[in-house]
């Protein structure tokens, strides 16, 4: 089971309203590359990794890609929570305001919802850690273009310490793959 | 880099410091890293991991020109809720590492190092201001404290 912490893995005080990038932004919560397909992906796949070690990683990723969702979802709340529907609408977010008005609502940049495709899961503990290595190195990238769409630090601060946690977990799973390889 | 040990003598524990961590960088990617005081050059002191995202010399990657962050705290709480994420922070990034080499026991020496730093700090900040854990021994009276105080995503800086 899971308890609550009641804070954030790393401290995110975004100070000024930025429609356009919350709609850049949301496909970290709700895109193929983003936190809730992390999370959900690495703690469906953990039950059939062969042994102890593989079960410890995934879970103790995925719960991390769990905060993380909390992460991008506060950004995304302080970048829209001042916003009118007038510049909701003007950002291009008045379909979203339609149907969701300010709640959150995972989808990718495009508006396109989130899908369980995204978990990948084969049951193949090497073909699911290349996967999960991938997904590491496609949800960097996109940390990365996300960086070079912004001049606000409040906001660039927690995206450079995001992507650094994937370059972690790339090389945790990276471990684990070379041991499997061995072992398998 | 400007670090902070502020919270190393609020806890009064002879603890790892930040500068005590040497730059020389002879990480075993095998999980080897048993000689004495291997541990300070192959990773960064909590202060600087955490504000990187990254406990781990080897594996830091800078991004262009970019600096990390630079954490600035407001008041007293902030400080030391500030002090707490660094401790969980680098505890977490040991406990990734032993899940991976699970017998390597100056790793492990560490993270009780850490877990015990963690545990002292957390019962003061709880005492002091808010419940993090519903389970904390603060949440003693009326009204609930766990629902009263601020949410994270309304917090403002921390």
């Amino acid at each position: 089971m899971w308890q609550y912490q009641k804070k954030l893995q790393y401290p995110i005080n975004i100070r000024k309203k930025d429609l356009r990038m919350a709609k850049y932004l949301v496909t970290q919560y709700g895109g193929a590359n983003g936190e809730l397909g992390a999370a959900l992906r690495y703690l469906n796949q953990r039950y059939t990794m062969p042994d102890d070690k593989g079960k410890a990683l995934l879970t103790d990723i995925g719960t991390e890609e769990l905060g993380h969702i909390e992460m991008i979802s506060t950004m995304i709340y302080q970048l829209t929570k001042d916003a009118t529907i007038e510049e909701l609408e003007a950002a291009g977010l008045g379909t979203n305001y339609a149907e969701h008005r300010k709640s959150l609502y995972p989808t990718d940049s495009n508006g396109v919802p989130f899908a369980v495709s995204y978990f990948a899961t084969t049951g193949d503990p090497l073909a699911d850690l290349y996967e999960d290595m991938a997904a590491e190195q496609k949800a960097r990238a996109v940390y990365e273009n996300l960086i070079d769409m912004t001049k606000d630090p409040d906001v660039i601060g927690p995206l450079l310490w995001l992507r650094q946690r994937e370059i972690v977990h790339f090389n945790r799973f990276k471990e684990l793959y070379e041991y499997y390889k061995s072992i398998l | 880099m400007n670090n902070n040990f502020n919270y190393y003598n609020m806890a009064n524990r002879n603890f790892l410091r930040d500068e005590l961590y040497s730059n020389e960088n002879n990480f075993d990617l095998n999980g080897n890293m048993n000689n004495t005081n291997s541990l300070n050059s192959v990773l960064y002191g909590p202060y600087e991991g955490f504000i990187k995202g990254n406990l781990f010399k080897n594996l830091y990657q800078q991004y262009k020109n970019y600096q990390p962050a630079i954490i600035t705290p407001r008041n007293e709480q902030e400080q030391t809720l500030f002090n707490l994420d660094q401790i969980q922070f680098a505890m977490h990034e040991l406990n990734l590492y032993l899940d991976n080499y699970p017998n390597n026991q100056e790793v492990l020496n560490q993270f009780t190092t850490l877990r015990n730093s963690y545990n002292k700090l957390l019962t003061d900040y709880e005492n002091k201001y808010d419940a993090i854990n519903v389970n904390s021994m603060s949440l003693n009276s009326v009204p609930f404290g766990w629902v009263e105080q601020t949410w994270p995503w309304n917090r403002g800086n921390m």
